[in-house]
């Protein structure tokens, strides 16, 4: 094998029941790189991880690790040869201190708990950071996390760290810090695999970039060889030339106000809402625009703010009073907080509106049937039938289904928060015709989206959030993606 | 990712679902072989009578378990009602009485869910040692009213035609428990009522999300519960003719053992009333069924034991 | 930042301690109340009633810590002692108490199968265990106390050494050994992992199933050891000797400040939560309160804690 290959992977192959997730993949890494794995989801990043890291096992295939065949059997062992991962969600136990997870099970070896937080505060300090080691996890923020992680990767020596979208949820100041890390660990020698599926960030960090579709790869390539229509190309598998129906333009006047908005992690937030209209909200994760929908929504608790819908003033407690008033909420996370996934597909759909087919508090059969048969159509939901369990569509079926149950209300208010997250090409396409459709009929849409491009394409004024305040409004059709990006960065107060 | 169906996950499913009522089954048919006073008609009528205190208690159960919850406490409420509608007996007419147990019920459900609702109770773990908590309470409230002496009901009170008499050989309480288990049933499947127990159970956060009362199912739930516990707790003692203060023991086990077997899972979102009369009568034939074998009192504790660990093994076998 | 990081550390500090406090307050309030509570009599009497509860206590800190649950424990005590008692008719001491032990290592592994292996709810599945075991021990006993036949065995249960009873000093040094396993050795550690997040352990490499599987089996020993001494002390074994013990013992420990979820406590604070609870009873029986009083007070502090405990929880939660 070539001496300035650290990983050389030949004909992986992962298979889980009848779905093959990994297909005869094949790539290599160059020593010292930042090598980029770029896919949509469902692509088979997280699966090869997990087997580079020892969780799952492949079926067929090699791989070599730093001259060496790579025959794990369990994470530990890919620890102990110089290969570490930092996930997306972290490996981190929050009730145990930093110096305690940088070691993890390792105090025999380290020689107690003093030392260990000798070293670790040693590591952290290496990598430019001045966490005290004896906090709780708990207490840290995201991007801190990621530096305990990441001194965890150095505690065992590792040759190779692969980063898990690891941008997703920091600021600006803190991705700048992680690519001054990045830069650092290279210089150190040591290779990192970072997986993303932000092309800017590939553009910025890597030297090479490898891309993957549906469990294979696609091509292996230098970056600075290759433009971005033709990387979004080979991730989607065709070109998209209309990835986005025509903008909506069917804005009327104001039907909700949003004043002062102090929640625990809200700052006075204010905002308007027009009629028919389709309303951004842009900001990195962690911002705060999921909590704004949720404290508009009478989810969390408002410390103090205003709600006025159409000219009146109404009083929040619960999502009840949201409901009744016209509103509808389709939450960003579909599996644990949108779906009943045990229920039916039309048990799902009617689950917000049973007054539609009750008296008196009875339920009438017959009546919510065709009510989940009328949506069923006019959403083109793929579903055996209305009694399927809902777990079983794919995700954009499940989110259609979601939002279907929000429209038999036909709210005067939609929120939609990260509609199209993990949902195929197609069928995203399908939603933004839906939302068009909606907001057509008079209604308005609250959207909030981590890509950029989405939210322009789709939305009539843009909202940028950051750090729990509103930074800034935008209109796409004056503003750009620049601009826009550098607000959510915080670059400028653009207010 | 597609999913599997059929082949070996429906034996699997098949085994699990079937094993106890088998074996329970094969225990009746082998008792009514060799015992001839099982299959009597006089036998029946008394099992009958034996199953509805605890159908009653276990139909309140099963509505809990549905929803997500689960209530321990039902041992100590039983006994609680027993105490005082016996001793209103002794002091006033029957009809006041029996409404006077009732509301007993009702209100140690309420007092149950108002505590859950106050601590933002969540799931079944916390209702778990908080209605394990209660049933200590009510168990000593029990002992401290009747000051551990058992109560009897009053000779030739028409209180008594509740658990002895019957209708053209049909017993009454046998009529109130189906009574029950109709009108339950209705509540559950067809009522937005059920609906929202079943939505609270099978998804809390979502539930909440699309305009759920969880807090108002919750106290539902459990009043249902305390109103179920008070009408098996008159119609046993009214049978039985007086009410010890631990008269409740057990209680919440066997009504547990009879939903799981039942089908109902203790997961929550699913299961159903008619499912849990199913596990009721299978518990209640095998009991007597082991009385008529002569096995003792222990060995059915045991026994009891033996299954109910099974079915919630079995029952976690299913959720795999 | 840092001094953020340190106040906030002083306020959990003071939060755990709340037992610690209320301990305080009773220690000082005891004498105005009553003139025996400090006695020499009567301190050892609470050190000796203490002692078992504090064995089992002990083991059972592994249990939670790591995020599981087992009230099987009363059960268990009483069958091990009856066990113990049984075959002392017809062989040594020794081997006697390690079959004793023994059985707590059987249950302790059907524990964990049930819940490790087959994703068993811990709460119920352990509580059923403990029904059964119930059972089983009312089988044997024939639901009669039996006695010890063996000299011996009532002299370890009755001997003191310097002025101390032997049970006190056995539970000292268990309780020293208990400390420093969980401070120092792996296993002790790997509680405190697998409890504040499972998925994470078993990255790092922990087994984390096995090490619950291993908490199981302590737990069944130590639980079967109390037992055995219980049994030696009394010089008897009964079925009913359990009744409420599980639920005492598990909230003592939430008590001390070992939460449910896992995580977080200590032996330390296990300590101080059954001492709390233990000189509640002391208390009590001194002032002569009436025993079904005891048992309300018992209840209600149970839902008190368990609902503080849930309520803190709430509050930290930020929706409404």
């Amino acid at each position: 094998m070539d001496r300035n290959k650290i990983l050389s992977i030949s004909n992986v192959t992962k298979r889980f029941l009848n779905v093959t997730a990994l297909d005869a993949v094949s790539f290599e890494v160059q020593k010292g790189h930042v090598h980029g794995i770029i896919g949509e989801n469902g692509a088979g990043k997280s699966t090869l991880m997990k087997i580079l890291s020892g969780v799952y096992q492949k079926d067929e295939g090699q791989i070599i690790f730093d001259g060496q065949e790579m025959n794990i059997h369990e994470p530990m062992d890919s620890l102990k040869l110089g290969l570490s991962i930092i996930y997306q969600e972290f490996n981190l136990v929050n009730t145990m201190t930093v110096g305690e997870n940088i070691f993890f099970a390792r105090f025999k070896e380290i020689g107690g708990l003093k030392k260990i937080h000798k070293r670790a505060e040693e590591l952290l300090r290496s990598i430019g950071s001045d966490i005290d080691t004896y906090t709780l996890i708990d207490d840290l923020s995201i991007s801190e996390k990621q530096m305990v992680e990441i001194a965890r990767a150095l505690s065992f020596d590792s040759k190779l760290i692969i980063m898990d979208e690891p941008s997703t949820t920091l600021t600006t100041k803190e991705m700048s810090r992680l690519v001054e890390i990045i830069n650092e660990l290279r210089e150190k020698g040591i290779t990192i695999i970072y997986i993303s599926h932000k092309l800017d960030e590939i553009y910025e960090l890597c030297d090479r970039v490898t891309i993957m579709r549906d469990g294979h790869i696609i091509d292996n390539r230098d970056v600075a060889a290759l433009d971005r229509q033709e990387m979004i190309a080979m991730m989607v598998g065709r070109t998209i030339e209309n990835e986005y129906p025509q903008r909506p333009e069917c804005v009327g006047e104001t039907i909700l106000q949003v004043k002062n908005f102090n929640t625990k992690k809200l700052n006075n937030i204010s905002f308007q809402l027009k009629r028919g209209e389709i309303l951004g909200l842009v900001g990195l994760v962690g911002a705060g625009r999921t909590e704004i929908v949720r404290a508009l929504f009478g989810v969390d608790k408002l410390h103090s703010g205003e709600i006025w819908l159409n000219g009146k003033k109404i009083e929040v407690h619960s999502p009840i009073d949201m409901i009744r008033a016209g509103m509808g909420f389709v939450t960003e996370d579909r599996k644990e907080q949108g779906l009943f996934q045990s229920f039916s597909v039309g048990q799902n759909i009617t689950a917000a509106s049973m007054d539609h087919f009750s008296q008196n508090g009875i339920l009438n059969r017959h009546k919510e049937n065709k009510i989940a048969e009328k949506q069923i159509q006019a959403l083109s939901v793929k579903t055996p039938s209305a009694h399927t369990k809902a777990a079983n569509l794919s995700g954009g079926n499940q989110q259609k289904v979601i939002i279907g149950r929000w429209l038999e209300r036909n709210p005067q208010i939609l929120i939609l928060d990260e509609p199209t997250r993990g949902i195929d090409v197609g069928a995203k396409y399908e939603i933004y015709l839906l939302m068009k459709q909606i907001v057509e009929n008079g209604s308005s849409i609250i959207m909030i989206s981590s890509e950029l491009p989405e939210v322009l394409n789709m939305s009539n004024r843009v909202l940028v959030i950051a750090n729990g305040e509103v930074k800034g409004e935008f209109d796409p059709l004056i503003n750009d993606e620049n601009e826009v990006m550098a607000s959510a960065l915080g670059e400028e107060d653009t207010r | 990712m597609k999913r599997i169906a059929g082949g070996k996950k429906n034996i699997r499913n098949l085994v699990n679902d079937y094993l106890i009522i088998v074996g329970i089954l094969i225990l009746v048919i082998y008792t009514a072989i060799v015992r001839l006073e099982f299959r009597s008609g006089e036998n029946v009528i008394n099992m009958i009578r034996q199953l509805c205190p605890l159908g009653m208690v276990a139909l309140g159960m099963t509505i809990v378990i549905i929803g997500g919850y689960i209530d321990l406490s039902v041992a100590g409420m039983f006994s609680m009602i027993g105490i005082v509608t016996t001793s209103m007996l002794n002091v006033t007419s029957v009809p006041v009485a029996v409404i006077v147990g009732l509301l007993t019920g009702v209100a140690g459900g309420a007092l149950n869910g108002a505590i859950l609702n106050f601590c933002g109770a969540r799931d079944d773990a916390d209702a778990l040692f908080i209605t394990y908590g209660m049933s200590t309470v009510y168990g000593a409230l029990a002992l401290l009213i009747s000051n551990g002496a058992t109560i009897n009901v009053p000779t030739n009170s028409s209180f008594l035609v509740l658990g002895k008499g019957s209708i053209s050989a049909i017993p009454i309480a046998i009529l109130i428990f189906f009574a029950g288990v109709g009108i339950l049933q209705f509540i559950m499947k067809k009522t937005t009522l059920g609906r929202k127990v079943h939505l609270s159970g099978g998804n809390p956060v979502a539930a909440r999300l699309n305009g759920v009362s969880i807090s108002k199912s919750v106290m539902f739930m459990y009043i249902m519960t305390g109103l179920m516990t008070a009408i098996g707790a008159i119609i046993l003692i009214s049978r039985v003719t007086s009410a010890s203060p631990v008269l409740g023991k057990n209680y919440e086990t066997n009504a547990i053992m009879s939903v799981v077997i039942g089908g109902t899972t203790l997961k929550g979102g699913h299961g159903s009333i008619v499912n849990t009369v199913f596990g009721v009568m299978l518990i209640t034939i095998m009991a007597n069924a082991l009385n008529m074998l002569g096995v003792s009192a222990n060995a059915q504790s045991a026994a009891k034991g033996l299954i109910l660990v099974a079915a919630i093994w079995l029952d976690s076998r299913k959720q795999r | 930042m840092n001094e953020k990081i340190n106040v906030r550390r002083i306020l959990k500090i003071i939060q755990n301690q709340k037992a610690l406090v209320a301990l305080l307050v009773i220690f000082i309030m005891m004498p105005f109340l009553t003139p025996y509570f400090f006695t020499r009599y009567n301190m050892v009497e609470l050190l000796l009633q203490c002692a078992i509860l504090l064995i089992m206590a002990g083991g059972v800190t592994f249990v939670v810590i790591s995020g599981e649950c087992d009230l099987s424990i009363g059960g268990l005590m009483c069958l091990s002692g009856i066990v113990a008692i049984k075959l002392q008719e017809s062989m040594p001491l020794f081997p006697a108490f390690v079959l004793a032990i023994v059985v707590g290592l059987l249950v302790g592994a059907v524990n964990a199968f049930l819940v490790v292996s087959q994703n068993a709810d811990g709460f119920i599945t352990t509580l059923g265990m403990g029904m059964l075991l119930k059972g089983v021990s009312l089988v044997l006993t024939n639901a009669h106390p039996i006695q010890g036949t063996n000299v011996i065995f009532h002299k370890i249960g009755t001997i003191s050494v310097l002025g101390i009873p032997l049970i006190v000093i056995i539970t000292i040094i268990l309780l020293a050994i208990a400390q420093s396993v969980m401070k120092r050795t792996a296993f002790g550690r790997d509680c405190y992992a697998v409890g504040g997040n499972f998925e994470v352990a078993v990255y790092a490499g922990i087994r984390a199933k096995r090490h619950k599987v291993m908490t199981y089996l302590l737990s069944g020993a130590v639980t079967a050891l109390a037992g055995f001494l219980l049994s030696a002390r009394l010089n008897s074994g009964a079925a009913t000797y359990g009744d409420n013990t599980a639920l005492l013992i598990n909230c003592g420990i939430v008590v001390g400040g070992t939460s449910f979820g896992g995580g977080i406590g200590g032996i330390p604070q296990t300590i101080l939560g059954m001492f709390l609870f233990a000189t509640l009873e002391n208390a009590m029986n001194l002032m002569n309160v009436n025993s079904y009083v005891q048992q309300l007070i018992r209840g209600i502090i149970i839902v008190g804690v368990v609902c503080l405990d849930c309520y803190t929880k709430k509050k930290k939660r930020d929706d409404v």
